[in-house]
């Protein structure tokens, strides 16, 4: 059952809340100072008659427009995408962003990219390979508490890097709900298990989290920081090497938390499987699902996707080319050789809503490293001049800032806004590479801490809500998210500290 | 002109004495219910005696009101009329009522504004309590004269409740599962009753749950299967194979849910309708206490309110 709507009173006050933040926001960024190289930034626009106001008007409209999304995603998701609209058009109007600008920053080939993924798991869930794994799992024989939990996390850490973290979730949770109807159990705990899994899973591969997906394509990597080489963007493979280890780690330290802290609810479900092994009842129905054409596509759809880095050298492209083509051919391959469903997969497979605002995010993102803010945000983290950047201090700051930042805020939203920060204090010091993956890490697991932290645990909460009318509660979020958040974060820390020594 | 208010707020409706036939001779409704509706008419000009006789006859020939063994409550709504108008005959030999095994010692016609779907159930909810005592027919029959009857009524107007309660318009459940049943049991009364929500309760009666034809067929078919592209591919039933062949061993709890719309029996009728609506449900369970008194599904809870 949907919750009551809030009254207009409420709604009111939280426009004026809304706007009364952007306003301070803007008086505060009207504080900040101008680049050193105005001109550089604004061309033409510099020679007007107070260029360092113009400058201060060009930073205030955007941090007003970034501080408006961000509360429009803390108050309001279902008007998130409108004020993300209503923020482009005041930019472009205050020329703090050209059309070309705009068309630019959007990142298509970012949004390109997870279309094609979209489609592809729209095909999949189709020719009932989705299907088949939960029929799979829930028919397995001698099933205990523990081996099912152990086996739904598992399952919540490995798919979203296969078909991203929400589609992911969807198709666990239906796992979750079947056996929890089934045995009459409390599902909450089940689905934090699993939303907390897929969070720290989604960092194990590239295309586990539009987050993954933005950093490996914006990072400028520098693998041997000593050789003067250029920063360059990270691949599939640099994901599978470096990120999938320190991901199992994280979802092996965080099983034995959630293990103990939902023992008495593991306990039950032991019981209640007990019974029904002892009566020979399944959990479900058993039926012969053809899921062979499905499983034999997404595995030649993964291998051709993770061998873009060599395809792109074998074919002399640009970095990460095929790593947009790849879902893209597999995605037309899918439409036409399935026409009759392809009008079906691009109507209702793509979360065009997440898209846009997608784009729209990027575009303010890009705002802002324009108006020089991210560049004074950086200045403030690792001041130039004041000596090599310390490692040690900067790891876990950036995992810290991140995490807290993205457990209140969509973790694109702040990832969108740190990269140009990371990028020039690795530009600056490139040994300091390995930061890319403390922001992966520190956004994707810092979701875990509140239910607001990512799209998963709000697609979560919403699936509980629609099907039992189960509301979680802040705290009870909190208690067990704060926990993960913390225990994943200093593994990933650590990890990076100790594998990552310069 | 703005027209008055519908009458479900009106005060309990006064029984006339020139509105009371005591110890009739009339052997058959029909003639009864005419003289009575004649002689609400000779106060009540609004009542038109044809078209109000037809009105009682219809709803009489939908479904007999005998709201107790002995008792008949013939009524009608009728367009024109702004409060309700009751008459009552009373018979020591008894009348034949159409659909009646006893014959009917008491009968109280009501005639209800079309637009007050509460009117006439507050006077059958009054005449029902009052009906608890097991004395207070004999003793209404024993009346000779309209004024002892209609001092009798005044005391019943007295107690005529403030409103409709659950209780008031519950019917009993037409079957009950117990949860030691099975999903065999389940789909036999399905099937057998043509209900597709049934009560579950346990061995002291307190209601524990509903099973219905929906979990049925999500145990068979559950969401996960229905994310392929179609099921033609089983032709065979092959996802209701499995259940048919342990249906007598599967618990009834796998299709029992305690997501259900229930109300207490002393909570007024329209909360009937709240939880209906909330949980967009079927049937709502009359509880008394956490034991089950009745149920009331939707359609019979639209008639109470728009037809009866």
């Amino acid at each position: 059952m949907s919750s009551p709507a809030p009254s207009k009173r409420l709604v009111r006050c939280q426009f004026a809340g809304m706007f009364l933040v952007a306003a301070l926001m803007g008086w505060l960024a009207s504080l900040l100072p101008a680049p050193a190289d105005v001109s550089a930034v604004y061309g033409d626009l510099a020679s007007a008659a107070d260029p360092e106001r113009l400058l201060s008007l060009r930073q205030i409209a955007a941090v007003s427009v970034f501080s408006l999304i961000i509360c429009a995603t803390l108050m309001f998701e279902e008007r998130r995408l409108g004020v993300a609209f209503i923020g482009i058009s005041a930019l472009l109007a205050l020329k703090v962003l050209t059309l070309s600008e705009f068309v630019h920053s959007t990142e298509l080939h970012i949004i390109l990219l997870l279309v094609g993924m979209m489609t592809l798991v729209g095909a999949l869930k189709d020719m009932g390979f989705f299907t088949w794994i939960i029929q799979s799992i829930i028919n397995a024989k001698k099933m205990t508490g523990l081996k099912f939990v152990a086996i739904l996390m598992l399952l919540s850490g490995i798919m979203p890097g296969i078909v991203d973290e929400v589609t992911s979730i969807v198709f666990v949770l239906a796992l979750v709900f079947q056996v929890c109807d089934t045995l009459k159990l409390r599902p909450t705990p089940f689905v934090l298990m699993s939303v907390m899994a897929t969070n720290v899973g989604s960092t194990g591969t590239m295309l586990g989290n539009p987050v993954g997906i933005l950093i490996g394509t914006k990072a400028e990597y520098h693998w041997n920081p000593g050789s003067g080489d250029p920063g360059v963007p990270l691949s599939f493979g640099d994901f599978i090497v470096h990120a999938t280890p320190i991901m199992f780690l994280s979802l092996l330290a965080i099983f034995f938390v959630l293990l103990v802290y939902y023992r008495k609810e593991i306990r039950l479900l032991d019981e209640r499987l007990a019974e029904r092994r002892a009566s020979h009842i399944g959990l479900g129905p058993m039926v012969e699902i053809p899921y062979r054409r499905g499983l034999a596509i997404l595995i030649g759809a993964l291998a051709f996707i993770a061998s873009h880095h060599p395809l792109e050298h074998w074919l002399g492209l640009e970095p990460n080319t095929m790593l947009v083509a790849a879902p893209l051919a597999i995605a037309g391959l899918l439409m036409v050789f399935r026409s009759h469903r392809a009008r079906h997969y691009v109507e209702s497979s793509i979360e065009w809503w997440s898209l846009l605002f997608f784009m729209m995010l990027f575009a303010v993102s890009f705002a802002l490293e324009h108006c020089g803010v991210t560049d004074v945000i950086a200045g403030e983290i690792a001041p130039e001049g004041g000596g090599a950047p310390n490692r040690f201090l900067l790891t876990p700051l950036i995992v810290a800032i991140t995490a807290v930042g993205s457990a209140f805020v969509d973790n694109i939203v702040f990832v969108s806004t740190f990269i140009p920060i990371v990028k020039k204090i690795v530009a600056g010091a490139p040994e300091m590479s390995p930061l890319w993956w403390a922001l992966l890490f520190g956004a994707c697991f810092g979701g875990n801490i509140t239910a607001i932290g990512s799209t998963a645990n709000l697609v979560a909460i919403s699936m509980l809500g629609k099907r039992y009318s189960i509301k979680v509660a802040f705290l009870e979020w909190l208690k067990v998210g704060l926990v993960v958040g913390i225990v994943s974060c200093a593994v990933a820390t650590g990890v990076i500290l100790c594998y990552y020594k310069v | 002109m703005p027209s008055k208010p519908p009458a479900d707020t009106e005060s309990a409706p006064v029984l006339a004495e020139s509105e009371v036939i005591c110890r009739t001779n009339a052997v058959e409704s029909g003639a009864l219910l005419d003289e009575l509706i004649r002689l609400l008419a000779a106060r009540h000009p609004a009542v038109d005696p044809p078209a109000a006789l037809r009105a009682v006859l219809d709803r009489e020939a939908e479904a007999p009101t005998f709201v107790a063994p002995g008792v008949a409550m013939p009524h009608a709504r009728l367009e024109g009329i702004e409060e309700t108008l009751v008459a009552a005959a009373t018979s020591e030999k008894g009348i034949r009522f159409p659909g009646s095994q006893d014959p009917i010692r008491l009968v109280v016609l009501v005639l209800a504004p079309a637009s007050a779907p509460a009117a006439y159930l507050r006077v059958a909810a009054g005449v029902a309590r009052r009906l608890q005592d097991p004395a207070f027919l004999d003793e209404i029959v024993a009346r000779t004269t309209p004024a002892d009857v209609c001092a009798f009524f005044r005391r019943g107007s007295a107690e005529l409740p403030a409103e409709v309660c659950a209780a008031d318009i519950m019917e009993r459940p037409a079957a009950v599962l117990r949860e030691t049943d099975s999903v065999k049991d389940a789909i036999d009364l399905i099937v057998r009753t043509g209900r597709t929500e049934i009560p579950v309760v346990d061995k002291e009666g307190a209601l524990v749950g509903e099973a219905s034809a929906d979990e049925v067929l999500g145990l068979c078919i559950p969401e996960y299967l229905l994310w392929m592209e179609d099921l033609s591919g089983f032709s065979n039933f092959e996802p209701f194979a499995a259940l048919l062949r342990k249906e007598s061993s599967t618990w009834l709890a796998d299709i029992t849910s305690d997501d259900y719309a229930s109300v207490s029996v002393d909570q007024p009728a329209i909360a009937v309708a709240e939880a209906l609506a909330r949980k967009d449900a079927g049937v709502c369970y009359v509880l008394d206490g956490d034991k089950l008194a009745g149920v009331v599904t939707l359609p019979h809870f639209l008639n109470k309110v728009f037809r009866d």
